[in-house]
């Protein structure tokens, strides 16, 4: 008799969540609510940009693909990079580094960050990044490393 | 009876979970990529002048030394030194003294270099002359990073 009354206690109870949950279903799909998406990737996560071979400008061969997919409009992806450090001693600063910019094929000094898309609308989109690197008889020989950040802008 | 309790309770949870898997924004708005470059070590030379001209005297003996000025531009410590081959046109056995002059670390020098060429075998008839010796500045063995030497050679053509 115990069990019996427990059991139907415990019945009401899931009877009384699964009513619950289907009144919030039922105000979820009487109001979707579709939120703010963005996405930027960027390929590959480790660009070798190559070897220079002597003082001047270095065009690097590699390209860094970057993805944008966005259900808002956006003000457009901007790229910066860091100060390329080599171990030991030495810089390559970033006024010395160069992006292409995929509309005109410019390119443009990266010492504050650039611009390289203009505002965009909700899509998905990709964009193919070269860069160029000045080098100059004070970059001592070695492997310089360093870091490019590519940021999607908030419209304005 | 519990079974179909269980199964109700089952029900339900899995409600639940879907209910909270209402789709929620994603906003990942910054991508970072790691970039390397590899600089390589290099030293290119410029002479003053393309050639030079070299006067023998009569008989057996040595050619006066001549300079040979330029500029080096390298990224690694780097020397300069000199050789010189015989003109074709030219009689005797030619040697030239190479001489060496040590550049500290990297930068842009200038370098006046001593060619000191000597002339032996010279026939007794030889009554002396003058040859045009071309010249080139020319990178040399640039060896690998980090091994800090670098020689620069200047040649005849």
């Amino acid at each position: 008799m115990t069990a019996t009354r427990q059991s139907c206690r415990l019945a009401a109870v899931a009877i009384a969540a699964i009513l619950s949950l289907g009144v919030t279903a039922q105000r979820a799909c009487a109001l979707p609510v579709i939120e703010r998406y963005v996405q930027v990737t960027a390929t590959p996560e480790t660009l070798d940009l190559g070897t220079a071979p002597g003082q001047g400008d270095f065009d690097s061969p590699s390209e860094l693909t970057v993805k944008v997919a966005a259900n808002c409009a956006t003000g457009g992806v901007v790229a910066s990079v860091s100060a390329l450090q080599m171990t030991g001693g030495g810089s390559i600063g970033p006024e010395r580094v160069f992006v292409k910019l995929p509309l005109t094929g410019n390119y443009v000094a990266m010492t504050n960050p650039v611009v390289v898309t203009p505002p965009t609308n909700p899509g998905t989109f990709n964009i193919v990044l070269k860069f160029r690197v000045q080098t100059t008889i004070a970059d001592a020989p070695g492997q310089y490393v360093g870091t490019v950040t590519i940021t999607v802008a908030p419209p304005t | 009876m519990r079974q179909r309790l269980t199964n109700l309770i089952s029900l339900g949870v899995a409600l639940a979970m879907a209910s909270a898997a209402v789709a929620t924004g994603e906003d990942r708005t910054t991508a970072t990529v790691a970039v390397t470059i590899t600089v390589l070590p290099y030293a290119d030379v410029q002479l003053d002048v393309d050639h030079v001209e070299v006067t023998l005297p009569p008989g057996p003996g040595d050619a006066p030394a001549v300079y040979v000025g330029g500029t080096i531009r390298t990224n690694v410590p780097a020397h300069v030194s000199a050789q010189i081959t015989k003109p074709l046109n030219a009689p005797g056995d030619w040697t030239a003294e190479p001489q060496s002059s040590e550049l500290a670390n990297s930068g842009v020098y200038r370098f006046d270099t001593l060619l000191k060429i000597m002339v032996t075998n010279l026939p007794e008839s030889f009554t002396g002359a003058t040859y045009t010796v071309a010249l080139e500045g020319r990178t040399g063995e640039v060896q690998t990073p980090g091994a800090g030497v670098a020689t620069v050679t200047i040649a005849p053509y």
